[in-house]
């Protein structure tokens, strides 16, 4: 299965496909697991709410495009991709600790953002991200995309930039690519979101399933960034 | 709420359509993933691996197979750079690599060749890994 993946995602006769392989590899590769397993909690939240799962997958996945096809437009249009690489790849994952953490402490409702000015937005926007998910599911397929590991960034800008530049295909690739990166995290947040849903229906406490599954959501937000902090700032 | 959920869909559907639009023309940068410089060779050459200061589990593995292979290379050096290492910045702009890259480079011509792609792709298969380097290193070679 791998092999063949791999085989698609090197033939250059057929960009799109090898497009969607390449997104496919970077969505099963170790390297960008803790952003997947993090963006799979978070979509399987709602488990009472198949559509929402899936509209939320759905929206992650389009959070995803909006960055990738940003950065492949940037470089489509001239910029340099040796330049635009080494930013992300030098920060990109370096600060997403940082923000999960604090995610995974909003949604563990620890910190409120009522105290920031315009606290009202901002407790409104926490609100959202915990309870409803659809833009928090979007912004964070946005975020999570931003975080080149070596292996995504070598898939990213070693092999699809370098076919979107040179393909008719163009920016529909980078495209393909992130439907690639987000297909795996739909079907599996959906594969947990319905496996849940029986369980709760099983016991007859659907709703504290599915309060469970937030805190154990915001408590995996509240650990990857652990891991991602701990990984670049070495503190323990 | 509504509107809220309405509006990364709209943005995200512009940015398809304002894409989809622009993808004809730009031929400006054909480019493939092995680019050999038109330089001349020595026949002097090393191996380089580019890498960030945090690296994969794939990242090690290209390292693990390319020493593998030059074991049985001993006029072919490998040589291990950090791209995160201000000291090796300008080397790796030469080569213009950023996170891991493995490049076959003549140290007296200065002409590369890009293995990267290969690298990640071969990297799970130690044996056909080890077979397409030593046929990539015969062929920058000359021989």
């Amino acid at each position: 299965m791998l092999d063949w993946l791999q085989d698609l995602a090197q033939n250059r006769d057929t960009p799109m496909l090898a497009a969607f392989a390449l997104g496919l590899l970077t969505a099963i590769a170790p390297c960008p697991l803790a952003t997947n397993i993090t963006a799979t909690a978070y979509i399987a939240k709602t488990i009472s709410k198949r559509n929402m799962v899936l509209l939320s997958g759905a929206l992650y996945t389009l959070g995803r495009m909006l960055t990738y096809t940003a950065i492949g437009a940037v470089i489509y249009f001239g910029a340099s991709k040796f330049q635009v690489a080494k930013v992300f790849q030098a920060n990109g994952e370096k600060y997403l600790g940082f923000v999960l953490v604090i995610l995974g402490l909003i949604m563990l409702d620890v910190i409120k953002l009522g105290f920031l000015k315009g606290g009202g937005f901002a407790d409104k926007l926490s609100d959202k991200f915990k309870d409803k998910g659809l833009l928090g599911a979007f912004l964070l397929g946005a975020l999570f995309a931003l975080a080149f590991c070596p292996y995504s960034g070598a898939l990213f800008f070693a092999m699809l930039i370098p076919m979107t530049i040179s393909s008719e295909a163009g920016l529909a690739l980078p495209m393909l690519f992130s439907l690639g990166t987000g297909l795996p995290v739909i079907l599996f947040a959906f594969v947990v979101a319905f496996s849940l849903e029986k369980l709760g229906l099983y016991f007859r406490a659907i709703t504290k399933v599915e309060k469970v599954m937030r805190i154990v959501a915001g408590v995996v937000f509240l650990l990857t960034g652990l891991y991602y902090i701990n990984m670049f700032f070495k503190i323990t | 709420m509504k509107s809220n959920m309405l509006k990364p869909i709209i943005a995200s559907v512009a940015i398809i359509a304002t894409s989809f639009a622009c993808q004809s023309g730009n031929t400006s940068e054909t480019n493939t993933e092995t680019v050999t410089a038109e330089a001349t060779r020595s026949g002097n050459i090393e191996v380089i691996q580019f890498h960030s200061e945090h690296r994969c589990m794939t990242c090690n593995k290209i390292e693990h197979n390319t020493q593998e292979t030059l074991k049985n290379q001993s006029d072919v050096p490998f040589r291990l750079v950090n791209v995160d290492d201000p000291a090796n910045e300008e080397f790796a702009e030469a080569f213009e690599a950023t996170g891991t890259a493995l490049f076959l480079h003549d140290i007296e011509t200065g002409a590369k060749k890009n293995l990267t792609e290969f690298a990640f792709m071969k990297a799970k298969d130690e044996d056909a890994f080890m077979a397409e380097l030593g046929n990539h290193i015969a062929e920058f070679k000359g021989q």
